[in-house]
């Protein structure tokens, strides 16, 4: 791995979450607007309070002139334009937030709004100075520095900021009552507003200027929107904005997705509809059939096997020495991936010709009784339950710590008055114990129920679906993203959904209840 | 759903320790007469099975590359030989034969870590509003929300990864015309996938947290000026930490662990593919190298295991209440 990757890599986590941070800060700051901030008592706690965020932002135009400086040189994309326009930016930067602050002192006895549009108007008022000094630098000498680039970016960022600050110092001033409608249009007017000049903009150049117009349009609009709708004075409606960023994600990459599945699975490859063919398909071709069937030998034996298990194991080492430390043997495969567990067994089952020494221990065992060594992963059926062990091995775990902690819960009276009732410990086991632990017997089947209908990495991992192991969630991968039959794909997610609704709606009406009973 | 099995714990102590303070420890007689030898040697033999595998694995990846191949590792006992090898050719060598897990490794942790931040974000700041805004249809929401959780992942894999074809590829190929030394090939589709999945669950796991802080606590700092941002990261967010440990522990071992997500999403180059779809690729085409792989395997699991014997307790719940997940 080159250095260069690993620096592209953290960049794009760092940045990433750093683009994510400011968006995060920006809801925040919608919702506690300065103007709405009580007037501060005193002139300490002012300063005080303005400082620190103005010594951010000035070391943080300082870094960026600094580390252009450093990178011009170094790094071959840091060219000699950029670094200058780095250098003006966190020049500028600083002498604007320290003309800001220094303002804001004088305009202390001023009222917010007021404060506010006298800044913006001086604001606009630099900005406009800045552009047409400019236009004018050729003619003179100090600014021969200002390349053509500057010059032409100039009016394009400086137009439009001024026409934002003078715009937003008149909306303060407009009534209650309409002011948040029309910052809302003033938002919606600056969106289109910037992709109608990047338009105007493409038309003299041969080189087309791509999708970032239609970025900063999209972040103009969601900002606009979100402020329209932090901006009410019922105290608590605002705090809406904070649902925004999750409604919108889970609609576009939940509720839109499952809706369109379904569509997608009446149709073919090419997508047309196509009525019922896929599932046609499904139920009638034998390795979709074999698919089918698979599917539910493993969700008949896995939450069988690894509840009784789990249960024995509990049931077992209850109060035991050592407990904890038997926990944590047999729920550790649960922190593991799949992909883990799939490798671990694979070479528990690896195999080796019978004239060799076998390496996998199970065919050693095998061997050790007398047998011959078994090709594990490919001979079907057995290769099938193969699998399911593998699955068993993780969801025990699982199993055996949820009843553990329920068998704790049977109180010792009931198994103690069946004692003295004469009970033997198998029927203290089967009469006291199993009922008074049976929701959670339930929840545990039906939650190793779905995890089970959902396997993939498993059968991926171990056989890739060969030799008769796929399952319907191998399969729907199979068919949409290997074999390009998106149609069938989506018909056996839809299958999925299908199998997994009832368990879940059991599973959530059996959490209700016993909600209602506490 | 945490409360399935995690709230039993502390009703029993004090009622055991109860019944072992009055009498001759009638709870004691009741145990001794449940704990039969048969049970503990059946408890130590299931141990004993449920161990073995990892155990084999681990110690295969520390043996010589040629002894792995030949002979089984219960030999070792026998024949101790140790060696590091193995994990220096994962991790490190550059030839072109070897898995370069390194790289894939700094991938997972560049995918792991703003897969967990992201929804835990969203997730606490839309919690927040429904447990303390009153609208109409909130409940209605909340429960949808909640109902989202049924949906399998795999209703909602091939229409988003038409969307981010059409909608994200873009944008990825112009931050990488920007900035060349990130890859058009970008993280960004998996870490909003995750986000989406994790999504539910989360803001189910923190709601039923941040709702149960007293109203009082939340009244008095607004009364005292303090704004939302103040409030959500000075009380919300200190008193809501036991729930967002667990459910960061969860989500991040679920990315970590996650292979059909990132199969779909991720370009499956060195760029951007994780440690466990590099995995499943060799075991698939490398299924034999058993020195390669055990090793391989083993740095996956290395901080799973890491984050299950140091966090127990957090993973215990967060794993109870996210089971039902994907």
């Amino acid at each position: 791995m080159s250095t260069m990757d690993l620096i592209g890599k953290v960049m794009q986590a760092l940045v990433g979450l750093a683009a994510f941070g400011v968006v995060m800060a920006l809801l925040l700051a919608f919702l506690d607007r300065p103007e709405d901030k009580p007037r501060m008592a005193s002139w300490g706690a002012a300063i005080k309070q303005g400082l620190r965020p103005r010594v951010i932002l000035i070391a943080a135009f300082a870094l960026i002139a600094v580390l252009a400086r450093v990178l011009y040189g170094a790094v071959p994309w840091m060219t000699q334009e950029l670094t200058n326009a780095a250098i003006l930016v966190g020049v500028a930067g600083i002498a604007v937030v320290v003309l800001q602050w220094l303002l804001d002192r004088l305009l202390q006895p001023a009222a917010p709004r007021v404060r506010s549009a006298v800044m913006r108007l001086l604001g606009a008022a630099l900005v406009i100075a800045l552009v047409i000094l400019a236009q004018m630098a050729e003619s003179i000498p100090a600014l021969d520095w200002v390349t053509p680039a500057l010059v032409l970016a100039a009016p394009i960022v400086g137009w439009p900021l001024a026409a934002a600050l003078l715009a937003t110092a008149a909306i303060a001033f407009l009534p209650d009552r309409i002011r948040r409608h029309v910052r809302l249009i003033a938002w919606l007017v600056a969106a289109v507003a910037v992709v109608a000049v990047a338009f105007v903009l493409e038309q003299g150049r041969e080189q087309p200027i791509g999708v970032w117009p239609w970025a900063a349009a999209a972040a103009l609009s969601i900002v606009g929107v979100l402020g329209y709708l932090a901006d009410q004075h019922d105290d608590s409606k605002p705090m809406l904005v904070f649902l925004m960023p999750a409604a919108l994600l889970l609609t576009v990459g939940l509720v839109y997705p499952a809706i369109r599945t379904t569509v997608l699975a009446f149709t073919d490859a090419s997508g047309t509809f196509n009525g019922i063919e896929n599932f046609v398909w499904m139920f009638t071709q034998p390795e979709a059939l074999v698919t089918l069937g698979n599917t539910v030998v493993w969700v008949i034996l896995v939450p069988l096997l690894s509840t009784a298990i789990g249960l024995a194991y509990a049931v077992f080492i209850d109060k035991s020495r050592g407990e904890r430390v038997y926990k944590m043997l047999v729920f550790m495969p649960m922190a593991i991936s799949m992909v883990g567990a799939s490798i671990i067994w694979r070479f528990m089952y690896a195999y080796r010709g019978p004239e060799q020494e076998q390496i996998g221990l199970v065919n050693q065992v095998i061997v050790w009784f007398g047998g011959e060594p078994q090709q594990i992963l490919q001979n079907s059926p057995w290769n099938t339950l193969a699998l399911i062990v593998v699955m068993i091995w993780i969801q025990t775990g699982f199993a055996m710590v949820v009843l553990s902690a329920a068998i704790k819960g049977v109180p010792t009276e009931q198994l103690e008055a069946a004692e003295i009732d004469g009970a033997n410990p198998w029927q203290r086991f089967a009469n006291v114990t199993v009922p008074g632990i049976r929701t959670s017997l339930v929840v545990v089947v039906t939650t190793i129920s779905i995890a089970t209908l959902k396997v993939f990495d498993i059968v991926r991992t171990m056989t890739a679906g060969n030799f008769n192991t796929s399952v319907v969630a191998n399969e729907m991968y199979t068919q949409a993203f290997r074999s390009g039959e998106p149609g069938r794909g989506a018909a056996l997610a839809l299958i999925l959904f299908i199998m997994v609704l009832p368990v879940v709606v059991y599973n959530i009406r059996v959490l209700n209840q016993q909600k209602a009973i506490r | 759903m945490s409360s399935v099995a995690v709230t039993p714990d502390p009703e029993i102590t004090p009622k055991s320790a109860d019944a072992s303070l009055g009498g001759t420890t009638r709870a004691d007689r009741v145990k001794r007469r449940l704990t039969s030898p048969g049970a503990t040697i059946a408890a130590l033999i299931i141990a004993v099975i449920w161990t073995i595998p990892t155990f084999g694995l681990l110690l295969s990846s520390f043996r010589p590359a040629g002894q792995i191949s030949t002979t089984g590792w219960w030999t070792f006992f026998g024949d101790p030989q140790l060696t590091l090898a193995n994990y220096g050719e994962v991790l490190f060598s550059g030839s072109a034969s070897s898995p370069q897990l390194g790289e894939y490794f700094v991938n997972s942790l560049a995918i792991a870590i703003p897969g967990t931040i992201i929804p835990l974000v969203l997730a606490a700041l839309a919690a927040y509003a429904f447990a303390w805004v009153k609208f109409k249809g909130s409940s209605t929401l909340f429960v949808v929300v909640f109902a989202l959780q049924i949906v399998p992942l795999q209703m909602a894999l091939i229409p988003l990864l038409q969307l981010f074809v059409t909608f994200l590829q873009p944008f990825q190929d112009a931050l990488h015309e920007a900035v060349p030394f990130i890859s058009e090939r970008q993280f960004l589709p998996v870490w909003i996938a995750h986000a989406i999945f994790g999504l539910p669950l989360a803001i189910f796991l923190l709601h039923n947290f941040i709702s149960a802080i007293p109203a009082d606590v939340i009244e008095a700092a607004r009364v005292d000026g303090a704004g939302h941002g103040q409030i959500f990261f000075r009380i919300i967010l200190p008193l809501a930490t036991p729930a967002i440990a667990s459910f960061a522990i969860f989500q991040f071992l679920w990315v970590w662990n996650d292979l059909l997500v990132a199969l779909v999403f991720s370009s499956g180059t060195p760029d951007t593919a994780p440690l466990t779809q590099r995995l499943a690729e060799l075991a698939g085409s490398r299924g034999e190298n058993w020195e390669r792989l055990t090793a391989g395997a083993f740095v996956s699991l290395v901080v799973p295991l890491l984050v299950f014997f140091g966090l127990q307790r957090y993973f215990v719940r967060g794993l109870l209440a996210g089971s039902a997940k994907g």
